[in-house]
């Protein structure tokens, strides 16, 4: 038994405890049962500290040497972890559980796609993150994340509370979902129609025996090559898919007007949430049935999949039980309050998030401003919010037009996060796998 | 914290139209509209390619057209361009005249105004909504039973005493009294703080950009270099090299050289880099002035200029491990050393080991094209190194003099995988080169930057973080104990955070009761 058999042994355990707390917490928002109440939340603290454990149990593999934070696959791993304290935190402070079922949903999605993630061992440090600043600002930009996106949570919580028309919200979700589903689909979808996934191929080591050798290997000439490989189908569901999303958008919010388009766009949504089920399941499954090589799947990908599939179900479940949810939820001023505390808490850490990323560059490259693509987007999200700090504060804006900004900020942090990497490159270290 | 509209004080002395550029430059509004256009021109900017930022090149990107498109509109180095720098400026001045508009009117509030009393009348009228609506919040605990005004007063002021450094009288009637707490002024300027201390982090972005250069230098192993590649300017006479109209960079001189004593590289499994590191040393007349060692997050820095490591490059070889045996006569073997030679014959690709009895070293570590004696007369001289030659890995061509008086010196190859490559050699002059390596040389990589405005961005971007939690987490706030014969107690509270305010308002207010029926 190591240290990083056991920390890999709590992973794989805590996305269970995580899906029992989603349960839970999906069943406390249409529910008055006292089971969800009263049992969801200690599913989640349990699937929190086992993570916790399992992160910390990481770091002690590597002698508190190698912040478990520095690749893609632990930064996964890390902001997730984000989410859900900061979830726990604010559900402490108020007894509000209703954003649970967001995060550990969320983070329960995250843990599955990290999981997938082919290369978990502890990766040896390049130089430029050999520095004691990777703690301090990898682990500010987690915070402030993790307290945005509760806040989105709550904020869409509140659209619901504040009867904003369902049709109104799927017509913007599945525009949402056609603009992440292209996004994700990558530049090789439109001009080859393919959706490319980093290749594992089986390759003998130097030892002899074989092994996986992932994403960048070296090729003759010693330079790192990227293999790619396509899903065979998925570009022929990806099409039907986009085109049923937009079709739903469009009648969503045609419907608004004419009532009878209602029906219809319910269909084509419907539609679309079975077609988006279908893609999933032909990349996840890809291993299974392309033999010649195993596949895994491109983290970036399958979470930008994985998002809209879960803004998808989320819409679902919504037609099916909106009274009830709208009915079990706080009033709209507690929401809106909430939904402000998640920014107000976020804000001096995306502050100290930009600094010390601002310090460290200096250290590493020379300069504290660069104009990476990652350090832009970090700007952009703060102009987001401290837009949303001066119109609440200053301009008198409150309750949905907050909301939206901060519903908005969810995908700006999203694409901060995750979106940079997959479209534009850039400096930051896990943009490479 | 009210909106940002409204007169200054300057602004009454102003005829109307300068009056509405006034309220236009200090609005909340344009703040607003500048934050969305800084925010589109962002987005804009990582979507197009930037120069300077890309690792592409822009003419591969992009078709001749559309580059010659995108440069004429700014659109290739946005975050420099004329209208990114004018948004900036703008909101540099609307951040500047919006403090100047607010800030004396708050420190007033805050400062120099003595609070107002609250008028009891009115407090009978309020409900808790309208409370809400001015960020009033207001309690009655009641009577209390205490006899007389006297004896609540005195209750009062003990705890006013036992929680507070400072409070206020207000009111002290015939059957009424009134007293007042305040706390947490500073919160109100902490907002302005933060603006002006962004105002320094732009104002420290400026003056480097205006006093400071960027720029890097490539020194091979050994050698001394005192002029570095600049990415902007022209300067010191030379040219700025361009590419696609845009200056790629120029040269500037530094005035002192630059050695760079030695590269190392450590990998952490043979191809990801552990460490990189140079020693340094600059000299200035020759005469040493400043040794230093550079790795990637460590920089040094020497008169105002910083040296980064920022990355490395192979140029060429540098030099040859090789070691060079004389083997032992095949007669005068001991024996089992004898079964071996035999078992093992000259084998080309199992590179099967020669006998070398009593070999011995003769040389270690050569250079090129430098003649080396060994055994006698003998002599060679190693002509040309391969890193990978004809991917059979390092290589090194020798030329062999058996003697001095040879005129045509045999040529050959030796591999460093392939030992046994050379055996038809071996066999004739009894001598066995081993190669043992090929060292790459190295150039270090260095950034080299000037920044005179870093330090005002650190101070800015420190007091920002304080002053951030000082606007954000702190607030300003009043409390009032009013006592009236009619009334009993009435427990006011103000603050300009309600949300903040409220649970210590309600805090405040549950230990006041609990003090006062003790």
């Amino acid at each position: 038994m190591t240290y990083f058999s056991v920390s890999n042994a709590l992973f794989n355990v805590s996305p269970l405890f995580y899906f029992t707390a989603f349960v839970l917490y999906s069943g406390q928002l249409v529910s008055t049962r006292r089971l969800f109440s009263a049992v969801a939340p200690w599913a989640g603290r349990v699937a929190f500290l086992i993570h916790t454990a399992a992160l910390i149990v990481r770091w002690m593999h590597s002698g508190f040497y190698h912040p478990p934070w520095s690749n893609l696959y632990e930064s996964l791993v890390f902001f997730s972890w984000g989410v859900m304290g900061a979830h726990l935190l604010m559900e402490w402070r108020s007894g509000l559980r209703f954003t649970g079922a967001f995060a550990s949903g969320v983070v329960f999605a995250a843990m599955g796609i990290a999981s997938l993630h082919p290369n978990k061992e502890v990766e040896p440090l390049v130089p430029a993150l050999q520095s004691y600043w990777i703690l301090i600002h990898v682990f500010m930009a987690c915070i402030a994340y993790a307290f945005f996106l509760v806040s989105s949570f709550a904020s869409v919580l509140y659209l619901i509370k504040d009867k904003v028309k369902l049709e109104t919200m799927a017509a913007v979700a599945s525009l949402v979902c056609v603009l992440f589903l292209c996004i994700a689909a990558g530049k090789g979808f439109f001009t080859n129609s393919e959706i490319l996934f980093f290749k594992v191929t089986q390759m003998a080591g130097p030892d002899g025996k074989l092994q996986e050798v992932i994403m960048n290997f070296k090729g003759s000439d010693g330079k790192p090559v990227q293999q790619f490989v396509s899903v065979p189908f998925a570009p022929y569901i990806l099409w039907p898919l986009l085109g049923a999303y937009f079709s739903s958008a469009a009648l969503f919010w045609g419907s608004r007007k004419k009532k009878a388009l209602e029906k219809p766009g319910r269909y084509a949504f419907i539609t679309a949430f079975l077609l988006h089920l279908g893609l999933i399941m032909s990349v996840v499954l890809a291993p299974f049935y392309l033999t010649e090589m195993a596949l895994k799947s491109n983290p970036y990908r399958l979470a930008g999949f994985a998002m809209t599939f879960g803004i998808a179900a989320f819409f679902l479940m919504l037609f099916v039980s909106e009274k009830k949810l709208a009915s079990r939820l706080p009033a709209v001023e507690v929401l809106d309050r909430w939904s402000y505390q998640g920014v107000f808490l976020g804000i001096p850490f995306m502050t100290l998030n930009l600094i010390t990323g601002a310090v460290w560059a200096y250290y590493a490259w020379g300069r504290y401003w660069g104009w990476d693509p990652k350090e832009t987007w970090a700007l952009i999200t703060w102009f987001i919010y401290v837009i949303y700090l001066h119109m609440r504060v200053l301009g008198g804006w409150k309750g949905r037009k907050t909301a939206v900004i901060s519903i908005a900020g969810f995908f700006v942090v999203i694409f901060t996060y995750l979106g940079v990497n997959l479209v534009i490159s850039g400096l930051h270290s896990y943009a490479t796998g | 914290m009210g909106l940002c509209y409204g007169l200054g004080p300057m602004a009454k002395l102003k005829s109307s139209w300068s009056d509405a550029i006034w309220r236009a430059l200090v609005s909340v509004r344009l703040t607003i509209s500048l934050l969305i256009c800084l925010t589109a021109i962002s987005v804009a900017g990582t979507l197009i390619a930037q120069q300077g930022t890309t690792q592409v090149p822009l003419d591969k990107l992009y078709t001749p057209g559309q580059l010659k498109f995108l440069m004429a509109l700014g659109l290739t180095d946005i975050f420099h361009s004329g209208f990114f720098i004018f948004l900036m400026l703008m909101l540099a001045l609307n951040l500047l005249s919006c403090s100047f508009e607010r800030l004396p009117q708050v420190w007033r509030q805050a400062f120099r105004v003595p609070p107002p009393p609250v008028n009891d009348p009115t407090l009978k009228e309020w409900t808790v909504e309208h409370a809400r609506k001015q960020k009033f919040l207001v309690e009655r605990p009641g009577f209390s039973g205490f006899d007389s005004v006297r004896e609540a007063k005195m209750a009062a002021m003990l705890f006013f005493q036992k929680h507070f450094k400072h409070y206020v009288v207000l009111r002290d009637r015939e059957g009424e009294f009134q007293l007042m707490v305040e706390k947490g002024k500073y919160s109100r300027v902490g907002v302005y703080i933060t603006h002006l201390s962004l105002l320094m982090v732009m104002f420290g972005g400026v003056t480097g950009a205006l006093f400071g250069f960027e720029g890097s230098i490539s020194i091979e192993e050994g050698g001394r270099v005192s002029w570095m590649q600049h990415l902007k300017g022209t300067n010191d006479g030379m040219p700025l090299i361009r590419e696609n109209g845009a200056p790629v960079f120029g040269f500037l001189n530094l005035g002192f050289e630059i050695e760079c004593e030695n590269f190392t590289l450590e990998t952490w499994d043979g191809e990801r880099p552990k460490l990189f590191k140079s020693v340094l040393n600059f000299y200035e007349n020759d005469v040493l002035v400043h040794k230093a060692e550079v790795a990637v997050n460590h920089p040094t820095a020497y008169k105002g200029i910083t040296f980064y490591q920022a990355s490395y490059s192979e140029v060429g070889t540098g030099g040859v491990a090789l070691k060079v045996f004389r083997m032992g006569k095949p007669g005068r073997e001991p024996s089992q050393q004898k079964a071996n030679a035999k078992a093992s014959a000259p084998s080309l690709l199992k590179g099967a080991p020669f006998p070398q009895v009593e070999s011995v070293e003769l040389v270690d570590e050569v250079k090129l094209g430098e003649l080396y004696r060994v055994d006698g007369n003998a002599a060679f001289k190693v002509l040309q190194v391969e890193p990978n030659l004809m991917d059979l890995g390092p290589a090194a061509k020798l030329q062999y003099f058996a003697n001095r008086s040879v005129k045509k010196p045999t040529e050959f190859w030796i591999f460093k995988n392939l030992p046994g490559f050379d055996f038809a050699h071996r066999r004739d002059s009894g001598l066995n080169f081993v190669l043992e390596g090929v060292q790459p040389k190295y150039a270090t990589g260095l950034s080299v930057a000037k920044d005179p405005g870093v330090w005002i961005v650190w101070i800015g971007c420190s007091i920002m973080v304080l002053a951030l939690f000082l606007a954000l987490y702190t607030c300003h706030s009043r409390y009032w104990i009013t006592f009236t014969k009619e009334q009993g107690f009435v427990v006011v509270g103000w603050s300009n955070k309600l949300f903040l305010f409220e649970p210590r308002f309600e805090k405040f207010y549950s230990s006041f009761r609990k003090e006062l029926r003790s």
